[in-house]
């Protein structure tokens, strides 16, 4: 059994707790352990927080490194926004000794030190790369057949490139290979890779404007065909579900396209209902691709 | 000699336009790695999502950051970066023209140029440690697929949110919170 320190941000627990607990279950059919980490915070929003100082950023993110690092456990997270923070937090200062020592130096106020001894991992990482879609296909109890998936991989995952693993940003495999593993379809659909609109604090900063991205990125799948929307991201998860009930308000422009992040989809493959993994949770009801697959 | 006044960049002016040659430096070191590099091809300003339907121009910011035009700092569209990093994975010089635009945000931040939005999320994570903090919908929510009211986070442990609150202080964040927060009032 390999243990992480199961690291939740901000919008999983507290808006869509379906996710949290999807993660631990599903994570649990392959002998992983996302265990409780305590004392850990915002990561912090990286395009919010980052914009007003990426000194505080990365000593905040690193607060989150140390913690763990105490107790000797690596970390695990379901969250693009958390793994651009904690990820390139530990990836740059255990690169880079002179940011290193000027983040050391803040932390010191509160008599903590990063010493790079741990690492981050977003779940997918860990599901495609060790795991494996070989096993993440053999825990299948329902399998997918038929459902249209418009995956969104979002970008911080990827992006930027050159302070990641997964090689290019335009055209990755990883999470559709993970996704057909389910036995779904993964569909190609106009501008796939494009941003859902929320991040950089664009969400709260000009709302109308990061919805027209998610407008643009919910015709495009809908005009695909797509029967679900699948993400590995909670807070693109909040823009495209609750974003879609304020298009409807703001634009007029309805699609009711259910949304999933992955934990959720592997889930219901996994046989496990509705309720348990919080579909009912969701702005945009799911109940159309209930009738799909069950 | 009087020719090296004349010289002296902080002085230069065209028009009503002062430049400043230490604002591309203040970026680089802020993380806009090799902003200096840029020869304006355009690459960003033609991959960017937010570009297509608002004033930012990635391009423009750039150029006006590498001539040393402040007045960059003034610009409401500079927060309309959603950070999506697009062109800066396609930038043929490797400029992270999205750490280059982060930057300039940080600089208008400590000249308290920040959107209160910004500021309403470090007000958030300064009380509760979350930028998006727990609610009575989300408790019931959260009970309902088996886990706790509260997830085990600074929500169930308050007492590490003094080390947050240390260091937004130390960082001299909470300062301008504090002086931005007064004057919106």
């Amino acid at each position: 059994m390999k243990e992480y320190n199961f690291f939740l941000g901000c919008i999983a627990p507290n808006r869509y707790p379906g996710i949290e607990a999807s993660a631990v279950k599903t994570s649990r059919k392959f002998d992983i352990e996302l265990r409780d980490f305590k004392g850990a915070s915002c990561c912090p929003a990286p395009g919010a927080f980052g914009s007003m100082d990426v000194n505080a950023w990365l000593a905040l993110g690193a607060r989150n490194i140390c913690l763990s690092e105490k107790e000797g456990k690596d970390i695990a997270l379901i969250c693009n926004g958390c793994y651009k923070s904690l990820f390139e937090a530990n990836h740059r200062l255990k690169a880079d000794p002179a940011m290193r020592e000027k983040v050391n130096s803040i932390l010191a106020n509160i008599d903590y030190e990063f010493q790079g001894s741990v690492e981050v991992r977003h779940l997918i990482d860990i599901l495609y790369n060790d795991v494996g879609p070989e096993k993440v296909k053999e825990s299948v109890e329902v399998p997918l057949t038929g459902l249209n998936v418009a995956i969104h991989y979002g970008c911080h995952l990827l992006k930027p490139k050159f302070d990641r693993t997964f090689g290019s940003s335009e055209r990755p495999r990883f999470f559709d290979e993970l996704v057909e593993a389910l036995g779904a379809t993964s569909i190609d659909y106009k501008e796939k890779m494009m941003c859902c609109g929320a991040g950089g604090g664009v969400r709260s900063y000009k709302m109308d404007l990061a919805l027209d991205i998610a407008n643009e990125k919910l015709y495009n799948m809908n005009q695909a065909g797509a029967d679900v929307i699948v993400d590995v991201c909670p807070f693109c998860h909040l823009q495209l579900d609750r974003g879609q009930v304020e298009i409807k308000e703001k634009f007029g422009d309805v699609y009711n396209l259910p949304v999933l992040h992955y934990n959720q989809l592997l889930g219901m493959a996994q046989g496990m209902n509705p309720e348990e993994l919080g579909l009912d949770a969701h702005e945009i009801s799911v109940e159309p691709l209930l009738a799909k697959i069950l | 000699m009087a020719s090296e006044g004349m010289r002296d960049p902080k002085h230069y002016q065209l028009g009503k336009t002062q430049f400043d040659p230490d604002l591309i430096k203040e970026v680089e070191a802020l993380g806009g790695k090799n902003a200096q590099m840029c020869y304006q091809c355009g690459t960003c300003t033609a991959s960017c999502p937010m570009g297509q339907r608002s004033g930012l121009r990635v391009r423009t910011v750039m150029r006006k950051a590498n001539l040393g035009m402040r007045d960059v700092l003034d610009d409401p569209d500079l927060w309309l970066c959603t950070t999506c990093y697009t062109c800066s994975d396609r930038c043929p010089r490797r400029i992270m023209a999205t750490d280059a635009i982060i930057a300039l945000r940080n600089i208008a931040t400590r000249e308290k140029k920040v959107p209160m939005s910004m500021i309403k999320i470090m007000g958030a994570i300064s009380k509760t440690g979350h930028g998006v903090p727990n609610n009575e919908a989300n408790m019931k929510n959260r009970v309902k697929v088996g886990l706790p009211e509260n997830p085990p986070t600074t929500h169930t442990y308050p007492e590490y949110i003094k080390d947050i609150n240390k260091i937004l202080e130390v960082t001299g964040l909470l300062k301008i919170r504090e002086e931005m927060e007064a004057e919106s009032q």
